[in-house]
């Protein structure tokens, strides 16, 4: 539903280090997120293979962007969020260039300023990464 | 380096427990804060984790990719101009070769912990 520079409107990373260029989709609990893996991104290794730093950015960004939409959706100014804590990461195919990732995270719970999300990357339907991540956003801002 | 320049090695220490501890200075001229974030340059957490991994080939000599992460703790924010200077300490298991423990920290402050397991890497 969002792409590309749309995606700007609900995360406050940029260049060069976004790593979402797609929102499919998303409501009050849960996101799904895209990205376009492009030889120029700064967590391709050489060989073309993202890193594991990679995955669990674009990860985060989709965290990132289901915060944002649900502030933007509400009338709440986007802020910036961190990540507070991350479990059972589990990376059990390699993604390349060329590839399109899909994310989909799903809010495990949530307190205060923290959300707890279950997050699964495939890529032409088989499972990539997976993890539980831990985001603190940063509401004082 | 993944992301080439983000931070330089100033040194390397073992310790008794054959732990190694590298010290590191962070790159603050750095493009990731042109985008992390637009006027608040703050370093990305899982820059941290990618320094741990590259870190962690250098104390073993081997090409390694992370294959899990059994829990990974930020436990303070970690920027280029307040926290120039790290530590990371990298303790693999003495029963298992491939998991490891790894702490980045300065003085005595604690910036993150890291549990995980890795794999020879191919590529």
């Amino acid at each position: 539903m969002y792409s590309g520079d749309g995606i700007k409107t609900f995360i406050p990373q940029r260049e060069p280090m976004l790593m979402v260029d797609k929102l499919f989709a998303c409501d009050e609990s849960t996101v799904e997120t895209g990205l376009k893996v492009l030889d120029s991104n700064i967590f391709v290794y050489e060989g073309g293979v993202v890193s594991e730093a990679g995955m669990i950015e674009h990860i985060a960004q989709s965290a990132a962007c289901f915060a944002g939409y649900n502030d933007w959706i509400n009338n709440r100014p986007i802020v910036l969020g961190y990540i507070a804590e991350i479990k059972k990461f589990a990376l059990s195919a390699a993604a390349h260039v060329g590839d399109e990732l899909v994310s989909s995270l799903k809010v495990v719970s949530q307190a205060m300023n923290i959300t707890l999300m279950d997050a699964t990357t495939t890529i032409d339907g088989k499972v990539a990464a997976s993890c539980k991540i831990k985001i603190f956003m940063d509401k004082k801002k | 380096m993944l992301v080439k320049d983000f931070y330089t090695i100033d040194g390397k220490e073992a310790q008794a427990d054959g732990a190694a501890v590298y010290s590191v200075s962070l790159n603050a001229a750095h493009d990731v804060y042109k985008g992390h974030f637009p006027e608040r340059p703050i370093t990305p957490g899982v820059c941290n984790i990618q320094m741990i991994k590259e870190l962690a080939e250098d104390s073993c000599g081997r090409q390694l990719t992370l294959t899990a992460i059994d829990r990974c703790r930020l436990t303070s924010m970690v920027t280029p101009d307040g926290s120039p200077k790290l530590n990371v300490k990298i303790q693999w298991d003495a029963a298992d070769s491939n998991k490891l423990a790894a702490t980045i920290y300065y003085g005595d402050t604690t910036y993150m912990t890291l549990s995980g397991t890795v794999a020879e890497r191919v590529v």
